[in-house]
């Protein structure tokens, strides 16, 4: 039976330098798949999908709003051809009510020990139309390794140099912070894998560069630092959200290879400024995420936060407008005061303003949006500093000799396009 | 003679979106010819789902258990103080009004209340 797996594309932020990261849910999710299932893959953000290609069920995994209209029409194409569509993923989840509306079924949850089900469902013509798991997770010990089998590597090539692959090594967050909906995604238990079956997936890694796309691994000190003890002799360079601010962690998480963080800059403290410099010290990067537009940010607060940015000496930072997404505690505020006025989903990308800020006109705040990334790099672009990360994890890599040069066939490709360059003879 | 309904301050189990085992606080207030239904977000020992992610479900599934008429229905929203240092998780109250025909609650629409506001509705 083959299973044609869609991630539908998406627009990207404006203003922010383009990479397209081999993606996480399809490869999660197609390890659960039973055995007689053949994936077929197809990243919309890197190739065309071909809709007459032969297949008998089609899965369409979406992770952001910003995916989820697409989705649909996608799945629209199928059903006129007479071809089933099962909907997953987190989005699919955020909207999941809209969803079933384009979907012959949607699954919801994480799929681990569920996926036997819904294909014996397929085979005898009785799909449910909802398969609801989201009360019903299964044990994190039997997650086991990704199928990144499934994805043509050479797309998510630039000028020859590969992109990180995206790894897991828990689910679940105990914290659950105002924008994010991850509690009512993957719950506010923090499920950490045992770390025998993390060493293990990250050994079929190729990949000496990762993305540990976790939540926050600052969730139980002893795990992480079981975690990153563990990863030492591997020699990985990566890629994480906020680690624990404790000196025995940040020292075993650069010994883990550790190369740079997402850090979120809320205000201009001492606190941040300390954080983002203890960081430095154990030569840990930090890319500030910052995001604009809280109740308790008027324009000059957004002002002196942008000049508090270049003070830190930050390595890259990713500014974000303030988006009420479903199942959050900001959208439940918003629609109680009656200030969400777009609830277009394509423009729920983080770069567009959909609803009434407190302190300022939506207007306003785009503006503001868009001065805090000139100024943040108005005297060295996003790609020059890009390129100094880079060039650190390449020197940390000739030193362990875990170096790998690039791929000079693909030197000029970039994402599965050919890079046209203009020489002067 | 009529048996006065007893007053309610518990933690309430509820079923949330997709059947989500939920909790939030509950009080009830039963005056002469109104019942005050205070639900309460409990943030993090909630697990499942927020009460304003279900308004409409959790007011029925508490009109349900209750016996309360909808009509009679005065229907609070809290989100209790948590002493954070964000101004977002500062307690607030709002009073929801919905569309009831024939006994079925619909379309709920909110307005913030002040803490005297709430307590003249509960005089």
């Amino acid at each position: 039976m083959i299973f044609k797996l869609i991630y539908p594309k998406w627009k990207k932020l404006e203003g922010q330098t383009t990479f397209t990261l081999p993606p996480h849910g399809p490869v999660v999710m197609a390890a659960s798949l039973p055995s007689y299932v053949d994936v077929s893959f197809v990243d919309e953000n890197v190739e065309e999908i071909n809709f007459d290609e032969d297949c008998d069920f089609v899965g369409i995994s979406m992770m952001l709003s910003t995916q989820v209209k697409r989705g649909w029409a996608i799945a629209e194409e199928y059903r006129k051809r007479g071809i089933k569509v099962i909907f997953g993923g987190i989005s699919t989840m955020l909207h999941a009510e809209e969803t079933l509306q384009y979907a012959d079924s949607i699954f919801l949850g994480e799929s681990e020990g569920k996926m036997e089900e819904v294909f014996t469902d397929f085979k005898n013509n009785s799909l449910k139309k909802v398969y609801n798991h989201m009360n019903n997770r299964p044990p994190i010990e039997i997650v086991g390794p990704a199928r990144r089998d499934i994805l043509k590597r050479e797309l998510y090539n630039h000028k020859g140099v590969q992109m990180v692959d995206l790894f897991h090594a828990s689910r679940g967050c105990r914290f659950n912070c105002y924008p994010c909906a991850v509690a009512f995604l993957g719950g506010r238990e923090f499920r950490p894998r045992p770390i025998d079956k993390v060493l293990e997936e990250l050994e079929t890694i190729e990949n000496n560069r990762l993305f540990i796309v976790d939540n926050s691994l600052a969730q139980s000190t002893e795990w992480e630092m079981d975690l990153f003890r563990n990863m030492i002799p591997m020699k990985k360079k990566w890629i994480s959200h906020t680690i624990e601010d404790n000196p025995k962690v940040l020292d075993l998480a650069a010994q883990a290879g550790a190369w740079y963080v997402y850090q979120a800059v809320f205000d201009t403290s001492d606190y941040i400024k300390e954080r983002i410099k203890r960081y430095h010290d154990y030569g840990i990067g930090v890319e500030g995420t910052i995001l604009l537009g809280l109740d308790n940010q008027s324009e000059d607060d957004i002002k002196r936060l942008i000049d508090f940015l270049l003070e830190i000496d930050l390595d890259l930072a990713e500014f974000t407008v303030l988006t009420p997404f479903p199942h959050t505690k900001v959208y439940d505020d918003f629609k109680r005061q009656n200030r969400i006025f777009d609830t277009n989903w394509d423009n729920y990308n983080a770069d567009t303003v959909v609803y009434q800020p407190a302190q300022m006109s939506p207007e306003r705040l785009h503006e503001l949006y868009r001065y805090a990334w000139d100024m943040f790099y108005k005297d060295e672009t996003q790609e020059q500093k890009m390129f100094k990360l880079f060039t650190k994890v390449v020197l940390r890599e000739m030193q362990d000799n875990t170096y790998k040069p690039r791929n000079r066939d693909l030197a000029n490709h970039s994402f599965g396009k050919k890079v046209v360059r203009n020489r002067i003879d | 003679m009529k048996i006065q309904k007893k007053d309610v301050d518990i933690i309430f189990d509820f079923k949330g979106l997709w059947d989500m085992p939920s909790k939030c606080g509950l009080k009830i207030y039963h005056k002469k010819d109104k019942t005050v239904v205070i639900v309460t977000e409990l943030y993090k020992e909630n697990s499942g789902t927020s009460i304003t992610d279900v308004t409409v479900s959790l007011a029925k599934q508490i009109c349900e258990k209750y016996a309360i008429e909808p009509e009679k229905l005065i229907y609070i929203e809290r989100n209790p103080e948590t002493n954070s240092k964000l101004s977002f998780y500062s307690e607030k109250n709002y009073q929801v009004s919905f569309d009831i025909e024939d006994g079925n609650i619909s379309n709920p629409s909110y307005i913030e209340v002040s803490a005297d506001d709430l307590k003249e509705l509960l005089d």
